[in-house]
């Protein structure tokens, strides 16, 4: 069976395609609680949690293009792990951090680096779904 | 019990203090268990007649006396759509609910020369004390080593007179006897009442607070009373012999005797035992 090179994947804002992007990744959580009760044989259990994500896109920067965001914006980001379009995830977002790398005495290209937190449940498509086809986060 | 429930780690928190044992436990039960959960746990009100409240394990004189519920995971309520506010409300199906029992001691009877307890319903005895003083006339007395002697008019005789409040808290009363508590305030004990004589006993009136039992599917929500009733006795103690509220100093000749307008005496005697009946059997 055939792995995912990440050497097509896209990252879009809202609608935009944004480019050049370098990295995106992205961290889907559970907050699970854990408890300790009579029949737990001395060991903790725990009950799955609120659903939560986090991650983090690196863009360069170019001489005729805006940041693409702003810190405390709200996007909608849709990150690809291919070209086929079928296979990403649909992530409601908040702009937590954004860094600006400037690499003065090696002149490495200036980057972006933002950070973002989850606003409300992700969805994945493709692949990227347990089931295949699209699942969300919130179900 | 027919509910499922764990008892959390950490659970139970027990105390020994001067209101007795007391106890919290923390459970976890199911959030559609709640209101089911809550009948075990408190009872319900027409459940009369029997023990409407669970004991401690271990404890028979302790009981569960107040029942707290909050979401074990507080940050996952499920998704729904909330009309307005008799419409809805959060719910956190397929997980748990932690409830918070509270256990207190509750004797069927302090007091083994007090009052009957009805079947299914307790009560609980706690005394303070004071004191009143009394100025005494002069006239009358005499030095005991030499009555020739006279006794100044200007001395002061001062008897410090022991009161003593005496609360009888009733516990689980379904029919509260309205009439007799305002029939009997303000009146004394016609008869021996906690081992004091009669007319020592005044009772000064009650404190009435409910306990909301469950039962909350429809309709009001069922309660019991519990009423807490205070007496003072005022005990004055010369010669051998006990007076009460209706007796007061006479200069001449001296001594502590009843006072009536004729007929009556100040305070009028009754019999305190209706204080002590559900009114539906009065």
């Amino acid at each position: 069976m055939p792995v995912i090179s990440g050497k097509d994947g896209t990252l879009y804002l809202n609608t935009n395609e944004v480019a050049p992007v370098a990295n995106w990744r992205l961290k889907k959580t559970s907050s699970n609680k854990h408890y300790t009760a009579n029949d737990t044989g001395g060991c903790r259990k725990r009950v799955a949690g609120a659903r939560d994500c986090s991650g983090r896109f690196e863009i360069k920067a170019t001489e005729t293009g805006n940041t693409p965001v702003d810190e405390g914006e709200t996007v909608t980001l849709k990150l690809h792990v291919d070209e086929s379009n079928n296979n990403y995830y649909e992530v409601p977002a908040i702009i937590d951090t954004i860094r600006t790398d400037v690499d003065i005495s090696e002149g490495k290209i200036v980057a972006y680096v933002v950070d973002f937190s989850g606003n409300g449940p992700v969805v994945a498509h493709g692949v990227l779904s347990k089931t295949g086809g699209s699942t969300s986060s919130g179900s | 019990m027919s509910i499922s429930f764990k008892e959390l780690g950490g659970s139970p928190v027990e105390q020994y203090s001067l209101e007795g044992f007391t106890a919290r436990r923390e459970f976890l039960i199911a959030w559609e268990d709640r209101d089911a959960f809550a009948v075990e746990v408190l009872g319900m009100a027409t459940e009369h007649g029997g023990r409407t409240w669970v004991n401690y394990p271990g404890k028979t004189s302790v009981f569960a006396v107040k029942l707290r519920y909050e979401p074990f995971d507080p940050d996952n309520p499920d998704l729904k759509s909330l009309a307005g506010l008799t419409e809805g409300l959060n719910s956190y199906s397929g997980s748990f609910a932690k409830a918070i029992v509270d256990y207190q001691t509750v004797n069927q009877r302090d007091r083994d020369d007090g009052p009957d307890n009805e079947t299914g319903t307790y009560l609980t005895y706690r005394m303070l004390f004071s004191a009143d003083y009394q100025t005494i006339s002069p006239r009358g007395w005499m030095w005991d080593d030499d009555p020739s002697i006279t006794v100044p008019d200007d001395l002061e005789i001062i008897k410090r007179i022991p009161v003593t409040e005496h609360h009888l808290t009733w516990h689980q009363v379904v029919d509260p006897p309205w009439a007799a508590v305002h029939d009997l305030q303000g009146k004394v004990n016609s008869a021996e009442f906690l081992a004091c004589p009669a007319e020592t006993i005044l009772f000064e009136g009650a404190d009435a607070n409910k306990l909301f039992r469950s039962g909350f599917d429809a309709g009001a929500s069922e309660f019991c009373w519990q009423i807490r009733y205070v007496f003072r006795e005022r005990s004055v103690k010369h010669g051998g012999q006990v007076y009460g509220w209706n007796h007061f100093y006479r200069e001449d000749p001296p001594g502590w005797v009843k006072l009536t307008n004729g007929t009556d005496p100040l305070y009028e005697p009754a019999d305190f035992t209706t204080l002590f009946q559900s009114a539906a059997i009065e």
